[in-house]
């Protein structure tokens, strides 16, 4: 993200948006090292909020600009999860208590979104006439539900494989203990394999009427069939094998860095979303 | 019996099957021809288990968790029943001619297809195909002339559908040249040579054509303007124009709309541009089935995720979330 003073304003908007992210992240580990440092705590809460706001006038003023949503390009589609992502575990937090602890492993992987889209380039896009489609929202929304599912359950995740350590555990201390924290990780692995399902219908709804197939094997739909094998084998094993917090931890994971693969590893090489189907 | 079951029930086999999907899937075997084996037989393997875990475990059978799984295994039988009954091709059809089975290409289809693709009947009307700037292709309007005289206008997202099949127009499309032959004596004879996909391949407008008598004929259309790069504007070759230009034995040739060339005993007359469409036919009947089953069955795990989460084993540690 070069000569932003150059660049259109929507994009020092994002930006701000993804700078203030990353300040967050780094504030919420500054939270949990200085237990009981409530201040710190609500300082990342409102540095989110106002980076969330930050997003979204920038991908509005995108949108406003080029006539299209982020739906094609690398740099909107990190621009458009990293708010997505934000506003979901941002309304989970705020409705369950206990997920606002884990603020600095989940402010950590949209740190990741944040950076990246600090370095990607800004390119403007054109809206092929295949993606003028309502299914398209369908599809896209429910994608995000589903990573933001995974996200929430990937924080927590990340509290217990923390807390292997002493540092961790004194730094996570006021969080339930792990076999809680691992059930209600996994509730909510749960629901993300209900949105990627529904993802999934919805995308070969959308290929049908798009290219006359509601499936193909393009590097998207197969990295997103993996992602969803991956996960249900995941649900699957822990029933299997009664596998215990650290292991399901590790599981949660490998599906999270599956999918986050598959939401922006496979464009990135790939370029384009569904690339060749355009 | 009951022995056997059990064991083709089990979890592991089922976990062993999604491993062996992922592999097969990796492999990279689905993308040239799915149906592959690395993809069938681990699916086969996992229709078997489900079945055999339905058959045996009751808790499976009940609430969200059944449906789902029942769905699940309606699903990959209806995929399976797809794979056997469908058809996928591909099809160009110029400007004012009529379907023609025989000239489809690329067929691949089941060996359970019933194969009724020659009972269609619809007549290619106009084709536009609007532009952004830099070449990026928007929308696409291809009208056909149905055989009981009506009209349609399909493209993007708006297939035709004749007797199961689906059209649904693609990216190749291009020009075609308007031919007419004919013998001193004989009888007129009218077709349309079919230029590369265009703008795709603008550089490269030509085709050969031999004639009845044997004689080998090379074609290039040189349009009047110049695709346009740099602004939007709208592909619609009935209003183009251009010079055709002929390579015959005895030298080359240039022709306008209208004109005519002899060629010894015969005369080729260029009657102008015509656009062509390619189409991509599909055909499965399982499509809306396997909607169907696809949503009862995730609606069925939200069913049964839903019941978890409301359960009451609030915790005033998590907050209320169900653990």
């Amino acid at each position: 993200m070069t000569n932003l003073l150059d660049a259109p304003i929507d994009q020092a908007w994002l930006a701000f948006g993804a700078g203030l992210v990353l300040l967050a992240a780094v504030q919420a580990w500054f939270g949990a090292a200085f237990a009981g440092a409530g201040v710190l705590r609500r300082g990342t809460t409102l540095l989110l909020d106002v980076a969330l706001a930050s997003l979204a006038v920038g991908l509005a003023l995108r949108w406003t600009r080029i006539g299209h949503g982020p739906f094609v390009g690398l740099f909107e589609i990190l621009a458009s999860n990293l708010l997505s992502l934000g506003l979901l575990w941002r309304l989970a937090s705020a409705r369950w208590a206990v997920l606002r602890a884990s603020a600095p492993v989940a402010m950590s992987l949209l740190g990741v979104l944040a950076a990246w889209l600090w370095v990607a380039a800004p390119v403007d896009t054109h809206l092929p006439a295949t993606y003028e489609m309502t299914v398209l929202w369908f599809h896209v929304g429910l994608g995000k539900v589903f990573l933001g599912c995974a996200l929430i359950a990937t924080g927590l995740a990340g509290v217990v494989l923390a807390r292997a350590t002493a540092r961790g555990r004194a730094w996570f201390a006021a969080m339930p203990d792990d076999a809680r924290l691992d059930a209600i990780a996994w509730r909510f692995m749960l629901a993300a394999l209900v949105f990627e399902s529904l993802m999934l219908v919805a995308g070969a709804v959308w290929a049908q009427d798009a290219w006359g197939r509601y499936w193909d094997w393009d590097p998207l739909e197969t990295w997103a069939f993996l992602t969803w094998l991956v996960l249900s084998g995941a649900v699957h094993a822990r029933i299997t094998w009664r596998i215990g917090p650290r292991v399901g931890a590790l599981l949660i994971v490998a599906v999270f860095a599956i999918a986050f693969f598959t939401f922006f590893g496979v464009p990135f090489v790939s370029l384009a979303p569904h690339k060749g189907a355009v | 019996m009951k022995r056997l079951l059990c064991r083709l029930a089990s979890p592991k086999l089922t976990l062993a099957g999604f491993v062996l999907v992922g592999i097969g899937v990796m492999a990279g075997a689905a993308p040239a021809a799915w149906p592959a084996a690395p993809v069938v037989l681990p699916l086969a393997l996992l229709v078997l288990n489900l079945a055999a875990a339905l058959a045996t475990r009751e808790r499976l059978r009940h609430g969200g968790l059944g449906v789902f799984h029942v769905a699940l295994l309606a699903l990959l039988l209806l995929a399976g029943w797809g794979r056997l009954t469908h058809f996928d091709a591909r099809v160009e059809i110029g400007e004012g001619t009529a379907f023609d089975a025989a000239h489809v290409m690329s067929a691949r289809h089941g060996p359970l297809h019933p194969h009724h693709l020659a009972t269609l009947q619809f007549r290619q009307g106009g084709i536009q195909v609007d532009y952004a700037p830099r070449l990026r292709r928007s929308h696409t309007r291809s009208e056909v002339l149905l055989g009981d005289g009506t009209r349609q206008v399909v493209g993007d997202d708006t297939p035709l559908s004749l007797g199961g099949y689906r059209f649904y127009t693609t990216p190749n499309k291009g020009l075609a040249v308007a031919l007419r032959w004919q013998l001193r004596d004989g009888e007129p004879m009218a077709g349309l040579l079919h230029l590369p996909s265009y703008p795709f391949y603008d550089y490269l407008q030509e085709n050969t054509w031999t004639a009845p008598d044997g004689r080998a004929l090379r074609f290039r259309v040189q349009p009047d303007r110049e695709t346009p790069v740099e602004q939007a504007w709208t592909l619609d070759p009935r209003a183009m124009q251009g010079t055709l230009v002929v390579e015959a034995a005895d030298g080359r040739h240039e022709l306008r709309a209208g004109q005519s060339l002899a060629l010894g005993d015969a005369t080729l007359r260029y009657d102008g541009i015509v656009g062509w469409m390619g189409y991509r036919i599909f055909y499965d009947p399982t499509l809306l089935p396997m909607l169907g089953v696809a949503l009862t069955g995730v609606l069925g795990l939200g069913w049964h995720l839903w019941r978890h989460w409301r359960r009451p084993q609030r915790d005033a540690a998590t907050d209320g979330v169900p653990a």
